[in-house]
């Protein structure tokens, strides 16, 4: 938590901190070591002048001790009493009795015996002693003994921390300022760099660029940035232009294929109108001569009126045929949910209307849902009835049966009948447009239908194929695409 | 009231020849008109063009239109027709090789009393035409003139 109260600090903010803390700090420390080395120093100082002054009172009173005169010494220490900060001074003989003594106005006897004696001078509570051995011709005939307070050591110190705290003080204002000012130069490019991509990222615009101030590292990122925008906007303008392209190329092959898909339509439309035409003449006309001159007319002639009447019938059939088949390629197509056995039901139904003598077992799967053109489904599996139904017509009772099953995650449909069947070996020319497995005098038909149904499987991205066996049947299989799934599990 | 008559708009002779004779069957043979392409019926019910001088409320009880014409289409004629007052009402009947859903579509939508398509089998052929000819001509109560 607190560090990312001080990683969402702004730039500046952070920069501002640093100077504050370590410059706080340098002048904290430099601040301490002066002190120290000061108190050190004044300490040192005074000592020594005591030492000077001891030795000095040491020489005066050795005559004193000498010739036994304490008032004498008294006199000399009396002196004392200009330095304020001398508590106490004694003057002892050698054997250590006390000889002479000075007490600062206050202060209390406690100078009968000498102090121990571990140097020529040591602080004790703060306070500092002094010992001179007072000597004559060589020998020792006394001590001097001389204790001071260091108020003079205190009063340095608390001069030297108020100089030093003023001191802190204005350096302590002036740094923010400072570091305002300098930090400024180092955040300020950051600052923009960032706003700048901000703005990119915001709005998109690829054509504004981030202003550079020097040539340092902000700098070269700043370079870096513009460059990368410099690129990203070519590489836009590129992916525009290349779309530009291809939209332009879509355009043109959409007018394309509508040119051609209008071809066609007017290609579909004069073969519906005028290659009926002539075959309505043939039909006619043989009708009309085996009407008007049946009398004229031998049986062979009539048979072979009859024969162009057929020949004509089956062409008309063909063109209808062909027509349906163009007509699924360009028809709209529209995917939606049908059951299959619905619809072969109806188909079926059809079929024993047209030949209600015949006996066939038709065993449809109770429902077979698919999602599909329901126009074009409807077709396809009416193609594929009434094939098998055409193809069982031999069979005295004949079975076709429609079913699916679920092979590798999609479904396959099927139309199995018990029929006439056809060799394997063929299967290749089963769904081509006018090749047939059958000759027209065994099954009539147009060769025209699998080619419709196959094209109508494809229109819906399945596949179609087929299993058989001359007078084994022949089943049909197909899928209708990746979306039945769908359908399937809604 | 004047002659009654059937206007075929035909341009085809064979198709012109069998209708005419599916109609003779009907006994309305003898009222019927043919013109050739789209600009002569036009001509013809308009008295205009080669027919001018005609009597122009001199209407037939039906055309039989087809749709693929030489110069205008029977879209076209279609068109014309309805869109003229003196011709608005008159009954029209497309009779063409077309079973192209977007023609019959189109047929209805401006107006056309029916649309039959010709079989190839000539003994359809001639009874459609006949049942046509039956009851446009003699069952069916002509618009008044207008």
């Amino acid at each position: 938590m607190k560090s990312a109260w001080i990683a969402n600090l702004s730039l500046h903010a952070k920069i501002r901190a640093i100077v504050l803390i370590v410059s706080g700090a340098a002048l904290l420390g430099g601040f301490a070591a002066l002190l120290a080395f000061q108190t050190l120093s004044s300490w040192t100082t005074i000592a020594s002048r005591y030492e000077t002054m001891a030795a000095v009172i040491g020489d005066q009173t050795s005559a004193a001790l000498e010739f036994g005169q304490p008032e004498a010494a008294e006199l000399v220490l009396a002196s004392l009493r200009a330095e304020t900060h001398v508590m106490a001074a004694a003057v002892y003989d050698a054997r250590g009795t006390l000889f002479a003594r000075y007490l600062r106005p206050g202060e209390q006897d406690t100078l009968k015996t000498p102090p121990a004696e571990p140097g020529r001078q040591r602080s004790e509570r703060g306070e500092l002693l002094v010992f001179q051995p007072i000597q004559s011709g060589g020998e020792r005939i006394g001590t001097f003994y001389l204790r001071s307070d260091m108020e003079q050591v205190r009063q340095w110190v608390r001069i030297n921390v108020v100089i030093m705290g003023l001191i802190l003080l204005a350096v302590g204002a002036l740094i923010p300022l400072l570091s305002g000012w300098l930090g400024r130069s180092v955040s300020a490019p950051v600052a923009e760099l960032a706003s700048v991509v901000q703005a990119v990222s915001a709005e998109r615009d690829y054509s504004v660029r981030a202003q550079k101030r020097g040539d340092d590292e902000v700098g070269r990122l700043i370079d870096g940035f513009n460059d990368m925008l410099s690129q990203i906007q070519a590489r836009d303008s590129a992916i525009a232009r290349a779309q530009e392209v291809l939209e332009q190329r879509v355009q043109e092959r959409t007018a394309e294929l509508e040119a051609s898909n209008k071809e066609l339509e007017t290609f579909s439309y004069s073969v519906s109108h005028d290659l009926r035409a002539p075959l309505r003449a043939m039909d006619g006309f043989s009708q009309v001569l085996l009407e008007t001159r049946a009398a004229e007319l031998d049986d062979e002639a009539k048979h072979y009126l009859q024969r162009i009447r057929l020949a004509s019938q089956r062409m008309a059939e063909l063109i209808d045929g062909l027509l349906d088949l163009a007509r699924i390629s360009r028809s709209s197509f529209e995917r939606d949910r049908v059951d299959l056995a619905v619809l072969a039901a109806e188909i079926v139904r059809e079929l024993r209307a047209r030949d209600p003598e015949r006996e066939v077992e038709l065993a449809i799967a109770p429902t077979l849902p698919a999602h599909a053109d329901p126009r074009l489904v409807r077709a396809a599996l009416s193609n594929l009835l009434e094939n098998a139904w055409k193809y069982t017509r031999r069979r005295a009772h004949a079975r076709i049966e429609l079913g699916a099953s679920q092979q590798g995650g999609e479904t396959v449909y099927f139309v199995r009948d018990d029929g006439a069947g056809f060799d394997m070996a063929y299967t290749r020319k089963l769904f081509g447009v006018f090749p047939r497995l059958h000759s027209e005098r065994e099954f009539e038909g147009t060769g025209i239908g699998l080619a419709t149904v196959q094209r109508i499987v494809q229109r819906h991205g399945g596949r179609i194929w087929a299993e058989a066996a001359v007078d084994k049947g022949a089943t049909f299989f197909f899928t209708l695409g990746p979306a039945e799934k769908r359908s399937l599990s809604a | 009231m004047t002659h009654k008559f059937i206007l075929v708009v035909e341009d085809n002779p064979d198709d012109e020849e069998l209708t005419v004779r599916a109609l003779k069957s009907a006994n309305v043979a003898n009222s019927v008109v043919v013109a050739r392409d789209g600009a002569e019926a036009l001509d013809f019910l308009f008295a205009t063009g080669a027919h001018a001088g005609r009597d122009v409320a001199a209407l037939p009880a039906v055309v039989l239109l087809d749709l693929k014409l030489p110069k205008l289409d029977g879209i076209e004629v279609l068109q014309h027709i309805r869109s003229d007052e003196r011709t608005k009402l008159l009954p029209v009947v497309i009779l063409t090789s077309s079973k192209e859903q977007e023609d019959v579509v189109a047929s209805y939508r401006l107006g056309t009393n029916s649309y039959v398509r010709k079989p190839v089998h000539f003994k359809e052929f001639s009874e459609a035409v006949r049942q046509l000819g039956l009851y446009w001509f003699l069952l069916n109560e002509s618009p008044p003139a207008c």
